[in-house]
């Protein structure tokens, strides 16, 4: 190894293509790539910095509210219909003050309560049922895959048609718009407990009903919960489609009420509330998820 | 050695076999009273002792499972369900049925440490299954302590690889799973938890959840979650072959020690020959097409065993024994596979 440099540059490819064919091999070694560019991007997978994370969370924000104030700002858009967030502010303590918010507020939100409770009723037994028991499965798959692709709001006039237009067609429209979907997702959480939990279970003494209750409900639990999550989402929708129609309160009988005086910054208010309050039914429920299922990665 | 292969040559043959004595307790129903299948039971087999109390009793057990119908075999399907010789289910043809296991011939008597060894597709799991309860066997009976096995209980303690501990309770709440189904005060419950805990060495771990456990310490909890409920026989299902080496080596110590302080019965399953033969009283070594036992060997080593005893040449003459069985019954299986394949 002491040639000059010259010669010594010179037999290191030469050794490797001229290298006879190992075990019948007739072909030389793979082409080499060159080593990627180091990236200052972070990696796929990677951790960004708390600060980084923090500052993106506020863009997020932050840059539709700018887009929003500078096209109101500009007069491109006619106030009509694009109004500016310092009106919908306004409009948003005008019905503060009289109150027409909150009583809104409350018809809305103890329909998507109400609903959902009984949707949820429903829907977790019947979940854990197909989950767990392969009869169930069979005997309910078939009928909820039907219904879950029929679109609930088009079960409105049905549903006007048969419960009129108190509340409880609106609770309905609530229910069907959410148990089937939920079912499913109750059903896949629970299908997912690993068999050797159920089989270990059986071999320290535990009856089907104790499986059930001690093993498979407590493994489930998050995962029923995070379908939850979801669907409340669902149900928060389908209760403004149930008030667009056909009511005498609530927060899509107040947008539909704003649409026939033309008050659009009425309509963003209302829609600013219904965003707000999904949101916090959402960490609600993540806050609850967290709790229950410390135990989960 | 001559009646299992020729049983294998049967079991090989066609699902039907040949008529054989064993022909009548093929079709005896577990749930049958203990006397009629003693009456009409075969005689002994050569390797059972002469005292008829003998802990765990495997009788003539086979077991078949039904190509292309549930997986592969050997991933057997549900717990509990029964099989019957002769058919599949929905009428189906027999010939379907593949043999894991035939005619298994096997006594273990309480207090003793058997080790069960046999190349992948031997069927050892499905062994430790049916005397779990997990699996029904569709020829022959298990029983323990004269009464058959039907279904899981806590008198035949599991651990499997994974340990499959419940990921939402501690290591005490694991632990104490089984004692909860049971009629004991809370204070009871909590003197046996705490020393299992202390004996498997994890009391400071008390409170953490599996998911804050080692490797090793999970296996612990999942033996002592067995252990619990004072079982008749401890069942090991290749407990410690997720770990690293070294962890492996404080685990059979440990595992040593528990057994001699519990004086429980251990039926341990690995593929793992130096591990069987430290560990183990008698090395059973199964073979396949279809799962059977060829060699049932005592392991005449001092009982109480360190680390040096894998240097001794008593160890290292029966590892080599057992090791060579276990090869060549491995690439026997090997070259079946190979010509069935072209």
């Amino acid at each position: 190894m002491a040639p000059a440099p010259a010669s010594a540059a010179a037999p290191a490819p030469a050794e490797g293509t001229d290298r006879p064919a190992a075990g019948g091999r007739d072909w030389g070694p793979p082409p080499r790539r060159r080593p990627a560019r180091p990236s200052r991007l972070p990696k796929l997978g990677e951790d960004v910095a708390p600060a980084t994370r923090w500052a993106l969370r506020a863009l997020s924000v932050a840059v539709p509210l700018v887009v929003w104030v500078a096209l109101s700002a500009s007069g491109a858009v006619d106030d009509t219909f694009l109004p500016s967030p310092a009106a919908v502010a306004r409009a948003l303590a005008d019905m503060a003050r009289s109150g027409e918010l909150f009583s809104d507020m409350a018809s809305s939100v103890r329909r998507v309560g109400l609903g959902f409770l009984i949707a949820v009723a429903i829907s977790v037994p019947l979940g854990f049922a197909m989950g767990s028991m392969s009869w169930a499965q069979a005997l309910l798959e078939p009928v909820i895959g039907l219904l879950r692709y029929m679109p609930a709001s088009a079960f409105i006039p049905l549903l006007i048609i048969w419960l009129g237009l108190g509340e409880s067609s609106k609770i309905a429209l609530l229910v069907i718009g959410v148990v089937f979907f939920n079912t499913l997702m109750t059903a896949d959480v629970v299908r997912r407990i690993p068999r050797d939990l159920l089989e270990v279970s059986a071999t320290l003494g535990a009856r089907q009903h104790e499986i059930a209750r001690k093993v498979i409900l407590p493994y489930a639990l998050p995962g029923m919960i995070d379908a939850m999550r979801v669907n409340a989402a669902a149900a928060w929708n389908f209760v403004v489609v149930a008030e667009l129609v056909a009511a005498t309160s609530g927060l899509g009988y107040r947008i539909t009420r704003a649409q026939r005086f033309l008050q659009t910054d009425k309509i963003f208010a209302v829609l600013v509330v219904i965003g707000v309050i999904g949101l916090a039914i959402d960490i609600l429920l993540r806050v609850l998820r967290d709790q229950v299922g410390r135990w989960a990665p | 050695m001559s009646d299992t292969s020729q049983s294998a040559g049967g079991g090989l043959a066609g699902p039907t076999g040949q008529p054989g004595p064993l022909d009548q307790l093929v079709l005896t129903r577990a749930t049958e009273p203990v006397e009629t299948r003693k009456s009409a039971g075969p005689p002994e087999p050569a390797a059972g002792p002469a005292a008829a109390g003998g802990a765990l009793r495997l009788r003539g057990v086979g077991m078949d499972f039904h190509a292309g119908r549930r997986g592969r075999p050997g991933r057997p399907g549900r717990p509990g369900r029964p099989g019957r010789p002769g058919r599949g289910r929905g009428g189906a043809p027999a010939e379907a049925a593949v043999p894991t296991l035939a005619d298994i011939d096997l006594v273990v008597e309480p207090g003793e440490f058997v080790c069960i060894v046999g190349a992948s597709g031997s069927g050892k799991s499905t062994l430790l299954r049916l005397v779990a309860g997990l699996l029904r066997p569709t020829a022959g009976e298990v029983t323990l302590d004269g009464g058959p096995v039907v279904g899981p209980g806590p008198e035949r303690g599991l651990v499997c690889q994974t340990g499959a501990l419940f990921p939402w309770r501690t290591a005490a709440a694991n632990v104490a799973f089984g004692l909860e189904l049971l009629a004991l005060s809370r204070a009871d419950r909590s003197r046996r938890v705490a020393w299992l805990l202390r004996e498997v060495g994890l009391e400071p771990y008390a409170d953490r959840l599996p998911g804050q456990l080692s490797g090793g310490q999970r296996q612990r909890v999942a033996i002592a979650r067995a252990l619990a409920c004072e079982p008749r026989v401890v069942l090991l299902d290749e407990p410690f072959g997720a770990l690293d080496v070294q962890t492996k080596e404080d685990m059979q110590l440990f595992l040593r020690r528990v057994w001699a302080d519990t004086g429980t019965t251990v039926l341990m399953v690995t593929h793992d020959v130096e591990e069987a033969v430290f560990l183990g009283q008698r090395v059973v070594v199964l073979a396949s097409d279809p799962g059977r036992v060829v060699a049932d060997i005592p392991v005449r080593l001092p009982g109480d065993r360190d680390l040096a005893t894998r240097r001794d040449s008593a160890f290292l003459a029966l590892r080599s024994e057992v090791e060579d069985l276990v090869r060549l019954h491995h690439r026997a299986h090997a070259r079946r596979l190979a010509e069935a394949a072209g």
